[in-house]
Parts: structure tokens; C-alpha cells; sequence
């Protein structure tokens, strides 16, 4: 689970890195790649039972890919259609922050709308079994798959955003915006790139969480959005390994947190820490800022 | 801090034209016309709902009637004091599970015993939530009350006592009172709910024209400056959290008494949701707008519901989501998210804005108004006003200050402020070392230094902004250090900034009335019923800011906004509005930037008269006529370090200043 | 004319900061704008490097209207600024910010041009790798030169190149800039430190509050009187210029 907020943390902080903006709506790109990928087992891929070998894997590409480009496509649309003539006004915060909600409530009640108030659930793509004991807790093929693929695609965007020319790009609009320009940066593009970034990170994460948990709500991102904003915080917001790193954390502590309290009260033990962080160092664990995360 | 620049402006935005003649004829009414439309409005709201079905008057009272008093109380945290609350449903529901859990299942206490209960509880939750977590910037508030939102319900849903998902039914109806017999009937709920919102409207009009009211809205506009102008900004915060909360409160117990079950479910974050849809749509800050923005959300959705056209509006609306919604209630969030979505981009400041809140918005599309006050980042933008020159360059010889502002500036001669070697880092740079200053009573002294030597850090670090390293500031003996902005400047410091910080959207005995309320003890409580000691400190505090704006020579702009003031004028108002504090000394941060000669030399003539009125003067100035003549003594600061001190003649012929500073003579290798 | 504004006006909100601004810059010369804090210099860089909107008037640079191109578009045909307060990007090594300033060029092959940068600032070479936020502020102003020669400009745009330095340093930018200016550059100095300024520039233009109040060679500025007065030293040089202090009560 850890891993799944981590994905989702870094698109809340790669955009508040550039933008000084915490994009609320964040959380339904994540809906919007679990439904993408929950409808394209059964619509467009046409998978009817479990699979094996490199029909499964073939699946599981395809399915990452199509949540991946769908919320990534959603996350463009959003800079574009709402973000963006804000931006160009310099519109107070505020405004911003009602037009995602405005943003969330749509996207919500367009999935309620289309595909329904209840409960859905998609045909599960492979059985589920218990491959080693670690600490004690058995540790299941399906938790093994969604942990390494979201390392992985981590370890990617940390890779791009410090090594590769774009990345540059991000870190230096994030670092000073204006001399950024001077240096020819297109603003336009870079704050485009850093959405699609975000967006793409969250359709994988809503396919892991789709394979993980194999149902999903027409308001799933909601809790799942906010906890990754936790750990993005918990992280120092801005940072992307600090993003990595608060995801991970807090996976932990509402594990142990369920364990202590029981399971009813997870949900509240997330904002609990959130508060708790924000007061005892605001600037989370690996401190702010997206120029400064070079080790 | 980086933000992104402004990037070229889009065409002209469509207007919502029929909206905004209303409101400024509105506003040109003399009082006992507003009075009369009031009058007007309130019996009609008694008599209109008598003649409607029941199922009507059942909307009225919800969703519109409880609408409407959630989004006054709103309102405040939000419109009012610009603190984003997305759990505000937490305080509806706290008021209604007090009521519910006082009344009910043996609770023992009647509906109406329990108001007050139900109204406190509420307001002990929003200090609760408020305490730790108002500190937080903007969009981290926005967040918290959030989850806290959430808190609220999963704890309702967890505990036992609370009847856990099922709630708590068989909650009673209050007692017959006034004729009013309650029962099953909606109306005197209708009357109920009107009357409560009534009194909202009253008390928080009242909190709104009193200091609390200005402190709430100069903390919008700028909180830091707040901060410095005296304002105890926490301490508001928490007032406001602690009235929009109460409002909630009383929501609750309006509900639940009607209703008469309640469970979690009747408190779904999407309820906060909708009420600050109502808030955004009606316009931030503005009292009918707020009104109106409650009326639609609650009522448009129940009204189409009965519309004949519902069939064919519901088809063509599934047939763009591609759903099968049954109920054009189903769509009822959908469609107020793209209200949000549209409202944002197109009118942003509602639809019946406040004054306030649509001349911000105004500054931010650059339409109307300027930039130097609303935060522009530079020294750079001050160029001022064409015109009305020539009237702003008026010496005011013939007004003295009010003698109250000498009163505390008596005995010469002696020390009033002074640091001792005060060392300022930040991370590894040193920005100021070990810098010592003595300043006398009734003098003025100049600070100067090349820039980025270290002048503001020091105002900064006298004024409680940072919190020296090492060293001691002391005001009078008392050391400064450590303590908060405003209670220094309760000690007796003000200052103005280099880009000047005025509360851009309140006007301008607003923004010195601020000033002055820094001195005022009126109590929150007390605003709200209006002591005898709120109404003094109210008269007295605008005859005091009215005598300012005529010592500072803008007399004739009480009432115009800061942000349309010219640049001039709002320098002058923001020394006018620091004056108000009554300070022993007055810090000037580089005043004369952006003035033309003429300018320059009437604001020597003020500076003089403020010192001949018995104030202190500390002065920071790259302008060397203007410091080479008013000052008396001058500190010269280069690399955070003092290496000058004294009369002007000494330092002007300083080889350390003239080589670091003056920065001629110097051989090129 | 290499770079030419014609009756150039801003507003920031109402307010105009500049008031109908012409100034121009032939290639080859350096060109000062002095004039005291919040004159417009600073306005006037940002409106040449397009990240403040022009009102009205025009700006052409090598013959194109460039009012209203976008920023990064400017730097690739060759207009680069050192800004005030010199935006080091305090999270990227010295090479990294180097590289930063050569964003926007098509041709990738720095290697020359990041020689030529260390000749010039021989500091920089020995700080390559070091973060920019922990170099001192002449090493910081250095690499915003340096970052701004990178992109290989046409005109070199250098807001207060001299703020905050200690006079060694100053003196030692602004040989620099002379030694940037006869290998080819042509530039454009916004400075406080007026004697310095119109010691090594070619022309000069006065500004006061958002105008153009004075403008000839810089030698003849030099010996202006009032320039004197206003601008160099506070009236320490003008016979008449300080006024005695009022009489001290303190």
C-alpha cells in the first residue's frame, strides 16, 4: 500500500514543486486510471479468466500502459482546460484550490453517473498466493509485483528528473521560475510535462491498487488521494525522494497503527500523523523543494 | 520563492452585466432606504412561506433554509478572514450529535436547553481543530479540515454511545413557543430556521464592522503585515474558526430538532462541499451573495425535480455522461463542479460579490487597478500616478500630531532602542555580525548600506519577523527578542516596508484603524453586543485615524480604497497607518524609493514633523540627500556589518564608507 | 540598431513603470541605464526579456518585432539576461547551472563555450561541482554571467551586476564585462554604481520614475552636474550637494 501512495505522492509533489500548488484533483486522476484499467479487462481486452505466463505478463503491460496514458491524458486536459487560464490571470490561491475541487466533484460524479454508485469488480487476472514469510507476515505474489513495478517506475522519474535535459527543465522552473525563462525554459511546457508526469505515476498507481485490491468505488480516490498527500507532506512536499520516502512510511505506520487501534480507525490514524507532521516540522523529513533533492 | 510571472493577460472576460448594476445601486441607497428593503425582504420571507404546500415549506427549511446558515458561518472562515475550511460539515454535525445525544435515548435536557450546549460544543471543536492546526499555511489548512471532516464522521461511526451507523433516533421537537407550535408541520421550523438566520446575519454584521471584523479582513489581505501592524493574528483565526463553528452549531441543532433522527450519513464530506459552493457561487465575503449562493444550491436541484422538463433534461444529460441516472438530484454535484470549474474561470468573485473581493480579483485579471500595492515583487514597480500630483505635495505644517501621540516620548536624551551584537544566519550566510546600535530617543537615524548589506534584516529582526541568532534587542530596557510581532509592536515599534504592504482592498481609515486597533481591548463578545466600551474605542479610533490622514497630508482619501490610492499616498498611508500604533519608535524602510525630487523633499518635511511630534525615527534609504539631511546620526552597514557610525559630516568623509559605499575613486585593474 | 525600444510603456496593474521608454543599443557597444531603485531598470530588462507585458510601443532586436514573444523564444535568437539579485538555481551544481543557460540552443556542443566561460571566471572551474547555493556572492554573480554567456547571446542583458559585492570584486566584474564586450558581445547594464557604470560603458541613458531624463556618452555623463549630484556619491563630489542636518534633539 505504501508504494501505491508513493506513486500518488509524487504526483502532488512534482506539481506543487513547480507550481506552489496543491493540486486537489490529483486524486481522481487515480480514480480515473483504476477505472481504466478495470474496464479495459473486461472491454477491451476481453480477459474472461485467470491467466498465466506471457499472456499474464502481456496483460499486466497492457493494462498498466492503458491506465497510465488515460490518467496521464486526464492530468493535461485538467492544466489545460482549468489550470491554465488561472495561471495566466496569476489567480489567488484560493481560486485554484475551489476550481479542483470543482475538478474532483465532476470527475466523481462522472464516474457515479456513467458506471454507477456500487461496488465494481472486475475479472481477477491471477490467482493470489503466499510466496515467502517475512517478520512474520505472509508475503503475497500480488504485493511483491505492485511494490517492484512502483520502485521501479520510481527509480525512473527520479533518474529523469535529475539526469535528462526536461528534467533540468523542472528543476530549475521549481527553483526560480523567472530566471528559468531567461534561460529559455518554456514555462508552458515544462508545468504541461510535470502534470503528465504526475498523471501517468497515478494511472499506475490506480492499476496497482486495482490489481491489489480488484474492486473499486466511484469515489475511491478520495482516501487514497489524501493519504498520499500525507505522505508527500510527511516527506517534505516538493521532494521527490522525500515523496518515496513519506508513501513508504506511512504504508508502516497505518499497518502498525490497524494493528494497535484496530482496523476501523486507519483511516483517521492517516490524518492524525498528517497534523502531527505538519506541526512538528512542516518541512517533512527530507525538507521542500524539488531543486534541492540532488544527494 | 519562486512564483510564476505573469504571463500575458487573456482577452477581456465576458461579465455577467445584470448582476452588477444591482449591486451598486444597492450601495448607493441612503440608510433608511437599505433599512426599508431589509424591512421589506424579512416580511416577505415571513409571509411568503405561509402560503406554500408543505412539501415546500419542507425545502425551505432544508436544504435552503440550513443551507443558508451554514454558508454564513462559512462565510466568515472563508469570505471573511481567507482560511479555506473543507471540513466545515464537522460543526453541523457536532451540533447536531450534541443535540441529538442530549435529547434523546434519556438525555433528559429539552430541544431548547440544548441551544446553547449544541452552539458551545461546536465552538469548542472548531478551537479544538483550530489550536494546533491554524499555524499551517493556506492550502495545508485546506487539507487538515479536510481529514478532520472525515474524523468527525468515522468517529461518529465507530462509537457506540453515538449509536454508531445507525445513529441516534427519536430525537424530540422543541417545545410550542410564540404561537409556534412544533410538530410535524414544517412551517415554524421555517420561521425557526429564519430566525436563527437573522441573528446570524446580525451578529456577524456587527463582528464585521468592529475590530475583529478588520483584523479578519486585513489577515486576508496580508497576513505577515497583519502580523506587524499589531494583530493578533492567531488569536483571530481562532475567533473566526470559533464563530464559523458556532453557526454550524447552531445548524445542527436546528436539524436534528426537526428532523429528528440523525446518523453519519446525514454528514457526508460532500456537504461541506456544497455549502462552500454556495459561498464561492453567491461571492466571497458578501452577505447576499452568500444568501443567494445557499438559496440556488439548496433549491434549483428540488425545483427541477419538479419540473415538467425534467424527463428531457435528464435524457440529455445521461446521454453526455453516458449514464442512467433516474433522478436529476444524481446530478446535483456534477453539475455544481462544473459551476465551480466555470465560476472560476469566468467570475471568479460570484455572483453578488463583496466590494472587497471583486476588486481583488479585478487586480488579478489586471483589469482595473494596481500592482505596487498587491505584492509586486520588485522596488521597481513604484512608479506612481499621473496626476493629482501636484495636491499630495502639500507640507502639512498647520496639523500637528494628536498630542496623545507625544504623550509617550517625553524624556530626551536617553537610549530607547538598542542591540546588542546582534548575529543573524541563515543556513551558513551570515547576514548580519555582531551588529551593535544604539538609537536616542527622539532622534532620527539613518540606516544605510549598499544593498543586500543587512538594513532590512535588521528592521526585520527588530520587528520579530526572524529571531536573531545571537544578541539582544532592547526597547526601553525590555528585550525584544523572541517575543511575537505583534506583541512588539504592542511594546511600542511600527514599521512601513520597501514595497509597501497595505491591506490593498480595505480603505483607507480601514487599513489605519488597524493600526490603532492595536491598542483597543474590545473583546470579541464584546463587539457582538456591542459594549459601551466598543462603541468609545470605535469613535474614538476614527476621530484619531482621521486626524492621521490629515497630518500625513492624504485627508481627503478616508474613504478610497488603498490599492486606487497613488503611489504617494499609499506611501504616506502606510506611515500614517504605523503612526496609528502609537510607537516609541518608527521604523521607515526605504520611504522615499520611487519619488521625484519635489516628492522627496516633502517627505523630508514629514519625517521632520513626526520627529518634532516626539517619535523616534529609525530610517533606512538608499536616497543619500535624504539621509544626508534629516538624519542626525547615521549606522553604515556593509556584509552585515556595522562599520560606521555617527554625524553625517563624519560619515560622509569616511574612507571605510566612502570605499565601501560610495563606491567611487575606485582604480580599475 | 541591434536591439531597439521605441516609446516602450509597462503597467503593473494601473500603475505605469514605464512611462514611454526608447532606448537603443548598437552592436558591439555596451549601453548603461542608470538612474536610482525603482526608476524602471529593472522593468526595462524584464519588458527586453519578455516576462513583463508590454502596454504599448514596440521592441525590435536584428530587425524583428520582438514585442510579445514569448521569453524562451527571445533567448534562442540571442538575448540573455543576468538577472538582479542573480537567480542562481541553488540546487544545481555549478556545471549543472552552466548548463541551464545553454537550455535553449539546438546546437549541443558546449565544450567550447564552457571554456571560454572558465578563462573568464578561472573561480568557477575549481567550483564546478559545488552546489550554487554555497558560493559567495562574486562567485555567484560569476556564474550568472558565465550561465547568460552560455546561450551564446547576441545581446547580453546584466541587471546590477555590482549589487552586493565588496569593491575588489566590483571592480574585478566590471573588467570582465569590458573583457566580454571586446570579444564580441554586445550588452546592456543596468547599474546603481553609476561612476563604474559610465566609466566602461559606451552610452548611457538616464531613467527617473518610468522615463528617460538624460541620455548621451557616458564620458560626458560623467562631468554632468546633476548626474553628479543625483548619482554619484550622494553630493560628496558636488561642492554644494549636502544640506546640513537639522539640529539634533537627541
Amino acid at each position: 500500500m505504501g508504494s501505491i501512495y508513493a506513486l500518488i505522492a509524487l504526483g502532488y509533489t512534482l506539481v506543487y514543486g513547480v507550481l506552489r500548488l496543491i493540486n486537489f484533483a490529483h486524486s481522481e486522476i487515480f480514480a480515473l486510471g483504476i477505472y481504466a484499467s478495470a474496464f479495459a479487462i473486461e472491454g477491451w481486452l476481453g480477459v474472461t479468466g485467470t491467466r498465466t505466463g506471457l499472456g499474464l505478463v502481456g496483460t499486466l503491460l497492457a493494462l498498466l500502459a492503458i491506465s497510465m496514458l488515460v490518467s496521464g491524458g486526464a492530468a493535461l486536459l485538467m492544466e489545460r482546460v482549468a489550470y491554465r487560464p488561472l495561471r495566466r490571470r496569476n489567480a489567488p490561491r484560493l481560486t485554484a484550490l475551489i476550481t479542483a475541487i470543482g475538478i474532483s466533484l465532476v470527475v466523481q460524479e462522472f464516474l457515479a453517473l456513467r458506471y454507477g454508485r456500487s461496488k465494481i469488480t472486475p475479472q481477477r487476472l491471477f490467482e493470489k498466493e503466499s510466496l515467502f514469510t517475512f517478520l512474520g507476515e505472509e508475503v503475497r505474489n500480488d504485493k511483491v509485483l505492485v511494490f517492484v513495478a512502483a520502485i521501479v517506475l520510481m527509480i525512473g522519474l527520479d533518474q529523469f528528473v535529475r539526469r535528462s535535459r526536461l528534467g533540468r527543465g523542472i528543476r530549475a522552473t521549481a527553483q526560480d521560475a523567472e530566471t528559468a525563462q531567461l534561460m529559455g525554459i518554456n514555462i508552458d511546457r515544462v508545468v504541461m510535462l510535470t502534470f503528465l508526469l504526475g498523471g501517468l505515476l497515478a494511472g499506475a498507481a490506480g492499476f496497482f491498487n486495482l490489481i491489489f485490491f480488484e474492486s473499486a468505488r466511484f469515489n475511491i480516490g478520495f482516501l487514497p488521494g489524501i493519504k498520499a498527500f500525507t505522505a508527500a507532506v510527511l516527506g517534505g512536499i516538493g521532494n521527490v525522494r522525500g515523496a518515496l520516502l513519506g508513501g513508504l512510511l506511512l504504508g508502516v505506520l497505518e499497518k502498525y497503527g490497524a494493528a494497535l487501534f484496530g482496523g476501523q480507525w486507519t483511516d483517521v490514524f492517516a490524518f492524525v500523523v498528517l497534523v502531527l507532521v505538519l506541526l512538528v516540522r512542516p518541512s517533512g523529513l527530507l525538507g521542500e523543494t524539488l531543486g534541492r533533492a540532488r544527494a | 520563492m519562486s512564483r510564476i510571472p505573469a504571463l500575458p493577460k487573456l482577452p477581456a472576460l465576458p461579465r455577467v452585466s445584470l448582476v452588477d448594476p444591482l449591486t451598486r445601486r444597492w450601495e448607493r441607497l441612503p440608510w433608511w432606504g437599505k433599512a426599508l428593503v431589509l424591512l421589506g425582504v424579512l416580511a416577505f420571507a415571513i409571509w411568503y412561506p405561509s402560503t406554500l404546500e408543505p412539501k415546500w415549506q419542507s425545502v425551505l427549511f432544508f436544504p435552503v433554509g440550513v443551507y443558508i446558515l451554514l454558508a454564513l458561518g462559512l462565510n466568515v472562515v472563508v469570505g471573511l478572514t481567507g482560511m479555506l475550511d473543507l471540513g466545515y460539515v464537522a460543526f453541523f454535525a457536532v451540533g447536531a450529535y450534541t443535540t441529538a445525544k442530549l435529547t434523546a435515548e434519556g438525555g433528559g435536557l429539552t430541544a431548547w436547553e440544548c441551544i446553547l450546549l449544541a452552539v458551545l460544543l461546536a465552538m469548542v471543536a472548531g478551537v479544538t481543530l483550530g489550536g494546533p492546526t491554524l499555524r499551517l499555511r493556506g492550502d495545508y489548512l485546506a487539507i487538515v479540515t479536510l481529514g478532520f471532516g472525515e474524523i468527525v464522521r468515522i468517529v461518529a461511526q465507530n462509537t457506540p454511545s453515538l449509536g454508531q451507523a445507525r445513529g441516534i433516533t427519536a430525537i424530540p421537537h422543541p417545545s410550542s413557543l410564540a404561537g409556534l407550535d412544533f410538530g410535524i408541520d414544517p412551517l415554524p421550523y421555517v420561521y425557526l430556521v429564519l430566525a436563527a438566520i437573522v441573528l446570524a446575519i446580525f451578529l456577524i454584521a456587527r463582528l464585521r464592522r468592529s475590530r475583529v471584523g478588520r483584523s479578519w479582513a486585513a489577515i486576508r489581505e496580508d497576513e505577515d503585515a497583519a502580523e506587524l501592524m499589531g494583530v493578533p493574528t492567531f488569536k483571530m483565526k481562532l475567533w473566526s474558526f470559533a464563530v464559523g463553528a458556532s453557526t454550524g452549531g447552531l445548524g445542527g441543532w436546528i436539524y436534528a430538532s426537526k428532523v429528528g433522527f440523525i446518523n453519519p450519513d446525514t454528514f457526508p464530506l460532500n456537504l461541506s462541499f456544497l455549502v462552500l459552493a454556495a459561498v464561492v457561487l453567491g461571492g466571497l465575503g458578501s452577505t447576499p451573495g452568500v444568501i443567494a449562493g445557499a438559496f440556488a444550491v439548496g433549491f434549483i436541484p428540488e425545483y427541477l425535480r419538479e419540473f415538467s422538463g425534467e424527463e428531457t433534461v435528464l435524457e440529455r444529460l445521461n446521454s453526455i455522461t453516458g449514464g442512467e441516472a433516474t433522478d436529476i438530484n444524481e446530478y446535483r454535484f456534477f453539475l455544481f463542479g462544473l459551476a465551480l470549474i466555470l465560476m472560476m474561470i469566468f467570475r471568479p468573485q460570484g455572483l453578488l460579490p463583496s466590494r472587497q473581493r471583486a476588486a481583488e480579483l479585478a487586480e488579478a485579471t489586471g483589469e482595473q487597478a494596481m500592482g505596487a500595492v498587491a505584492g509586486v515583487d520588485e522596488a521597481d514597480v513604484v512608479a506612481q500616478h499621473t496626476g493629482d500630483r501636484a495636491a499630495t505635495l502639500e507640507v502639512p505644517d498647520d496639523v500637528d500630531l494628536p498630542d496623545d501621540f507625544i504623550a509617550r516620548a517625553e524624556e530626551a536624551q536617553e537610549e530607547v532602542l538598542r542591540l546588542t551584537d546582534v548575529t543573524m544566519q541563515f543556513g551558513g550566510v551570515v547576514a548580519l555580525n555582531d551588529v551593535s546600535l544604539t538609537v536616542r530617543r527622539g532622534e532620527i537615524f539613518g540606516i544605510i548600506g549598499p544593498n543586500g548589506a543587512g538594513k532590512t534584516t535588521v528592521f526585520n529582526c527588530i520587528t520579530g519577523v526572524f529571531r536573531p541568532t545571537s544578541g539582544d534587542i532592547g526597547l526601553d530596557g525590555v528585550s525584544l527578542v523572541g517575543k511575537k510581532p505583534h506583541h512588539i509592536t504592542e511594546a511600542g515599534v511600527a514599521r512601513t516596508f520597501q514595497n509597501i504592504r497595505l491591506f490593498p482592498n480595505m480603505t483607507a481609515i480601514e487599513n489605519i484603524l488597524v493600526g490603532a486597533d492595536a491598542r483597543h481591548t474590545t473583546s470579541v463578545p464584546g463587539a457582538v453586543v456591542g459594549s459601551p466600551k466598543h462603541g468609545r474605542e470605535e469613535r474614538l479610533g476614527r476621530a484619531e485615524a482621521l486626524r492621521l490622514l490629515d497630518f500625513v497630508g492624504i485627508g481627503r482619501r478616508v474613504d478610497e480604497a488603498a490599492r486606487n490610492l497613488p503611489y504617494g499616498d499609499q506611501r504616506r498611508l502606510e506611515i500614517a497607518r504605523a503612526i496609528a500604533t502609537q510607537p516609541k519608535v518608527l521604523l521607515l524602510d526605504e520611504p522615499a524609493a520611487g519619488f521625484n525630487p519635489a516628492e522627496k523633499q516633502a517627505l523630508v518635511a514629514l519625517i521632520r514633523q513626526i520627529c518634532r511630534a516626539g517619535l523616534t525615527v529609525v530610517l533606512i534609504e538608499h536616497d543619500m540627500e535624504v539621509v544626508m539631511e534629516v538624519c542626525h546620526r547615521i549606522a553604515v552597514l556593509d556584509f552585515g556589518e556595522k562599520i560606521a557610525e555617527g554625524l553625517p559630516e563624519e560619515i560622509q568623509s569616511d574612507e571605510r564608507v566612502i570605499r565601501a559605499y560610495l563606491g567611487v575613486e575606485i582604480d580599475a585593474p | 540598431m541591434l536591439l531597439e525600444l521605441d516609446d516602450v510603456r509597462v503597467h503593473y496593474g494601473q500603475v505605469e513603470a514605464l512611462k514611454g521608454v526608447s532606448v537603443s543599443v548598437d552592436e558591439g557597444e555596451i549601453v548603461t541605464l542608470i538612474g536610482a531603485n525603482g526608476a524602471g531598470k529593472t522593468t526595462t530588462l524584464k519588458t527586453i526579456s519578455g516576462i513583463r507585458p508590454v502596454t504599448s510601443g514596440r521592441i525590435m532586436f536584428d530587425g524583428i518585432d520582438i514585442t510579445g514573444t514569448a521569453p524562451h523564444r527571445l533567448v534562442e535568437m540571442g538575448i540573455c539576461q543576468a538577472p538582479e539579485g542573480r537567480g542562481i538555481f541553488p540546487g544545481m551544481s555549478v556545471l549543472e547551472n552552466l548548463d541551464m543557460g545553454a537550455y535553449a540552443r539546438r546546437n549541443k556542443d558546449t565544450a567550447s563555450d564552457l571554456e571560454r566561460v572558465f578563462e573568464l571566471f578561472p573561480r568557477l572551474q575549481e567550483r564546478r561541482t559545488q552546489s550554487g547555493g554555497t558560493l559567495s556572492g562574486g562567485e555567484q554573480q560569476m556564474l550568472a554571467i558565465g550561465r547568460a554567456l552560455m546561450a551564446r547571446p547576441k545581446v547580453l542583458l546584466l541587471d546590477e551586476p555590482s549589487m552586493g559585492l565588496a569593491p575588489m570584486l566590483v571592480a574585478q566584474i566590471f573588467s570582465i564585462i569590458t573583457e566580454i564586450n571586446v570579444q564580441g558581445t554586445t550588452i546592456l547594464l543596468v547599474e546603481q554604481n553609476a561612476t563604474q557604470a559610465l566609466q566602461r560603458a559606451h552610452r548611457a541613458y538616464v531613467l527617473e520614475v518610468g522615463r528617460v531624463v538624460k541620455s548621451s556618452d557616458a564620458e560626458s555623463l560623467l562631468d554632468d552636474e546633476d548626474v553628479k549630484a543625483a548619482y554619484l556619491g550622494g553630493g560628496r563630489r558636488s561642492s554644494g550637494g549636502s544640506a546640513a542636518p537639522s539640529d539634533p534633539t537627541g
